[in-house]
């Protein structure tokens, strides 16, 4: 059908450009998508970014290193504790301390409930964008809970500034490991009800299997990572392959996409390996809740991050994909630059690639299997 | 072939699964049912002992407070702020002085005074950075040690902006003075005086109240006499905010446009009340509960408005000519009381008319209205309110008239009298001669002539035009009498 399409001795058309965006729902943000189309046809996609810009790399020049993790928190704003997460590993690692076992539990746990919530949203707003409404009100509800166990942990909803260079700032609350062992409980069969709802729905897989197919070899050539990228069947997640905190001592597994629906690879795989994952998340953190061990959650904390002259580049694999915070520091408690690798922008440069051939209402639903964040892309 | 029916059986079969999923939903709805109903119910805040040590802080980000006494001005909160919204200053006793600033309650000598903090939360970030520092436990978010204080609130929001932002410091001057902090009181004003300037520069300026149209009373008189100075002077003053007692909200709507309307026309506080007592009645809305809130309004001032003019007459030489009239004309604006979008157009193009052809406006309005069959009983109150109105100054006429008949020379007369408005020019229908009557107006109003002399130049200046003709010298001889 698109082969044909295509053909242009059949009949002679015109390129047109189409402009979607910024203000449109299903480009998740203000995200501009110039779209050049032939008929109904995508030839080429310029994604135009910029409009969420806040001058994020230059604050940091101005700020302390405490300072910094409530403005890494408002870069992506649907996994926060992923971004204060990666910033403070990062300058533990300029710093050089040893963190007490119980911090490092915690912040795993509070990272993979943290992944839950993200990848909630993702699902939900990817079902929403291919026309299924219920699921997403499902998913909605369902990350409300997560919310709610972190303003019992944090006082704050959405932007944590929780997880500090050098530890936590709280302890757990009382009763909040039974109430997260309680939301698992809760959580595992509506993952079953979200399969049978929307995963193995016959319209949702005809609307996105074999729709936008990233080969490996692309999605690495541009540095695509994380659910995206495994969605391919590439097998990377610095969980794994660069284990950072106490990742190693968990016994979890990668999930990655088999081309169970269509090709390896299209929006059905990258869809499917964020469902699975949210059940590996749920993994870790009962294995978590098992072991995490007593003790002073801010017996490492600095009194005041001074990092010695040096630079660092940290990794984390956050729910988009692979964040790295670079950070140049000349000795004083300010730092002197800080750039941030952000996964979703590479993720999105790869959308006019795999998107050539397809019609604009594909665009909405391989758009939406990229799950960007436009907090994260402009920072 | 059988792909082709597989595909059909899996697509209803995965429809059925999704609609027997809602529809096991729908069974035990009360238990997952995910809506709370807002501003009746609320979810909880998050529970968690409250104490001041980390472990057990309990941090539902609400707002900032700070307890003032306690506070030594450190600036730790200040300095820990990414986005500077805490502003702090403080004023150091001199060593020679005896001046206590105090202690706090964890027994702290305090060595300064707090003149000054402020914290901006509408800049605000809620990060929970400031709270940490704090050697005295004095700054947190509500919902902190002393949250029996505090109403934990979290719709907590404002109007203004200038709501958002809090002083804290409750030293008074005389204690900053005390401490030695003078210069910090000065700089303090001068930064406000500054501000207040810029608000100058700015152009911000008050609502006045527009000044009541009055035909001009002699500039000798012994007391210029205008019916809203003498009614701002009275003491049972009537406003509009007294109704908004009134609970029935559409009660309240009619009650407050029959005062401004009856306001506009001039008229005094038992006549308005009894306006609105009537026009509520005749919509049918008068309670027992609105007659005690009428009841209970302000007392009107005894004739305050009458006794002036009363007085006015009495010395003879008083050429009030025709002063009550105008006051009581009807105007275009007031017409803007009656609530028919149609009716309210037809009732302006019949009072426009009027006005050009000079006729009696009120009588024209409700002609046009009932022949357009839109004479209803609230546009007919409002209409009535200024017939009252105009037969009420026209009874005062003739007297006005007698006593301005009793000047021997008119002429004198009217050259005293200040100079008229530049809106009477407006009656003037060709536009040429209009303008040109407009511009000799402005320059003789510049050059301070009287009235008779700003006349006579457009007379002059418009029959050299040849643009004068019998409606306009008419028009300009009614404008010199002052009529």
């Amino acid at each position: 059908m698109e082969e044909q399409l295509l053909d242009k001795s059949v009949i002679e058309t015109g390129e047109m450009v189409l402009n979607m965006g910024p203000q449109h729902p299903s480009t998740h943000g203000v995200l501009r998508l110039k779209i050049h189309t032939d008929g109904e046809v995508v030839s080429k996609i310029e994604p135009i970014i910029g409009y969420l810009h806040r001058c994020f790399e230059k604050h940091c020049e101005k700020l302390s290193y405490e300072q910094i993790v409530p403005f890494t928190d408002r870069c992506d704003y649907l996994a926060s504790m992923h971004m204060d997460h990666a910033y403070s590993l990062a300058v533990e690692k300029l710093l050089d301390i040893e963190l007490p076992e119980r911090v490092e539990y915690i912040r795993v746990i509070i990272s993979e409930l943290q992944r839950i919530a993200s990848h909630l949203v993702a699902v939900g707003t990817f079902g929403l964008d291919v026309g299924a409404i219920t699921p997403f009100t499902w998913t909605i509800r369902d990350r409300e809970r997560v919310l709610d166990l972190f303003e019992a942990l944090c006082g704050a909803r959405l932007l944590y500034n929780y997880i500090w260079p050098g530890g936590v700032s709280h302890d757990l609350p009382p009763k909040f490991l039974e109430r997260t062992i309680e939301f698992l409980e809760y959580f595992d069969p509506q993952i079953d009800e979200l399969n049978n709802l929307l995963t193995t729905n016959k319209i949702f897989i005809e609307r996105t299997a074999d729709v936008g197919v990233l080969p490996p070899e692309v999605g690495i050539n541009y540095g695509v990572t994380g659910p995206s990228l495994r969605g391919s069947g590439v097998n990377f997640d610095l969980r794994k392959n660069e284990p950072y905190s106490v990742y190693p001592n968990f016994d979890f597994d990668v999930p990655l996409g088999e081309g169970i629906m269509g090709t390896l690879g299209d929006s059905w795989d990258r869809y499917y390996v964020r469902v699975l994952e949210m059940r590996e998340s749920a993994k870790i953190i009962r294995q978590a809740i098992e072991q995490l061990p007593d003790g002073d959650v801010h017996a490492a904390l600095p009194k005041k991050v001074r990092p010695n002259a040096g630079e660092v580049y940290g990794r984390y694999e956050s729910a988009r994909g692979d964040v790295g915070f670079y950070i140049i520091s000349n000795g004083k408690n300010i730092p002197l630059r800080v750039k941030m690798r952000s996964p979703a922008f590479c993720n999105l440069s790869v959308l006019s690639e795999i998107s050539e051939g397809w019609m604009i209402s594909d665009i909405i639903a391989i758009l939406g299997s990229l799950d960007i964040v436009l907090g994260e892309i402009d920072r | 072939m059988s792909e082709y029916f597989n595909n059909i059986f899996y697509g209803v079969k995965s429809f059925l699964t999704g609609m027997k999923l809602t529809l096991s939903h729908f069974k035990n709805k009360k238990e997952l049912v995910a809506t709370l109903q807002y501003p009746h119910e609320k979810w909880p805040v998050p529970e968690r002992n409250i104490g001041f040590d980390h472990a057990e802080y309990n941090l539902i980000r609400s707002r900032l407070h700070v307890d003032i006494d306690d506070c030594i001005a450190c600036m730790q909160c200040e300095k820990a702020c990414p986005v500077d919204c805490i502003k702090i200053d403080s004023i150091k006793p001199p060593k020679d002085s005896d001046f206590d600033c105090g202690m706090t309650s964890n027994d702290t000598q305090k060595k300064m005074i707090v003149s000054r903090f402020t914290i901006d939360m509408s800049e605000c970030m809620y990060c929970n950075l400031c709270v940490f520092p704090c050697p005295e436990e004095c700054i947190y978010m509500v919902g902190g040690p002393n949250a029996s204080k505090h109403e934990i609130d979290y719709e907590f929001s404002q109007y203004e902006r200038d709501g958002m932002i809090f002083e804290f410091a409750d030293a008074t001057d005389e204690q900053i003075k005390e401490a030695g902090g003078e210069k910090w009181i000065e700089q303090r004003d001068a930064k406000i005086n500054k501000h207040e300037e810029g608000i100058k520069l700015e152009g911000e300026v008050k609502i006045a109240v527009p000044p009541p149209v009055t035909t001009p009373v002699k500039a000798d008189e012994s007391k210029p006499v205008s019916k809203t100075a003498v009614k701002d002077s009275g003491t049972g003053e009537l406003e509009i905010k007294s109704f908004n007692s009134i609970s029935d909200k559409m009660c309240r709507g009619i009650a407050k446009k029959t005062f401004t309307a009856a306001k506009r026309a001039g008229k005094d506080q038992t006549a308005m009340l009894s306006d609105i007592a009537q026009a509520l009645s005749d919509m049918g809305k008068m309670t027992d509960e609105i007659q005690t809130i009428l009841d209970g309004l302000p007392a009107p001032v005894a004739e305050h408005v009458t006794e002036p003019e009363i007085e006015q007459k009495e010395p003879e030489s008083i050429p009030v000519a025709a002063e009550s009239p105008t006051i009581f004309e009807m105007d275009l604006k007031d017409l803007n009381g009656i609530e028919d979008k149609m009716a309210r157009g037809i009732a302006k193009k019949a009072f426009i008319a009027a006005k050009r052809a000079g006729e009696d406006k009120v009588e024209a309005v409700k002609n046009a209205l009932e022949d357009a069959g839109k004479l209803d009983t609230a546009s007919e109150a409002l209409l009535s309110s200024f017939t009252a109105a105009y037969s009420d100054s026209e009874n005062l006429d003739p007297k006005v008239e007698s006593a301005g008949d009793e000047k021997p020379e008119s002429g004198e007369q009217s050259q005293d009298l200040p100079l008229f408005d530049i809106k009477d020019l407006n009656s003037i229908d060709e536009k040429m001669a209009r303008g040109m009557a407009k511009k000799i107006y402005t320059a003789g109003k510049r050059a301070e002539k009287s009235r008779s002399e700003v006349i006579r130049d457009i007379k002059a200046g418009l029959s050299d035009a040849g643009k004068l003709d019998s409606a306009i010298e008419e028009l300009l001889n009614r404008l010199e009498t002052g009529s």
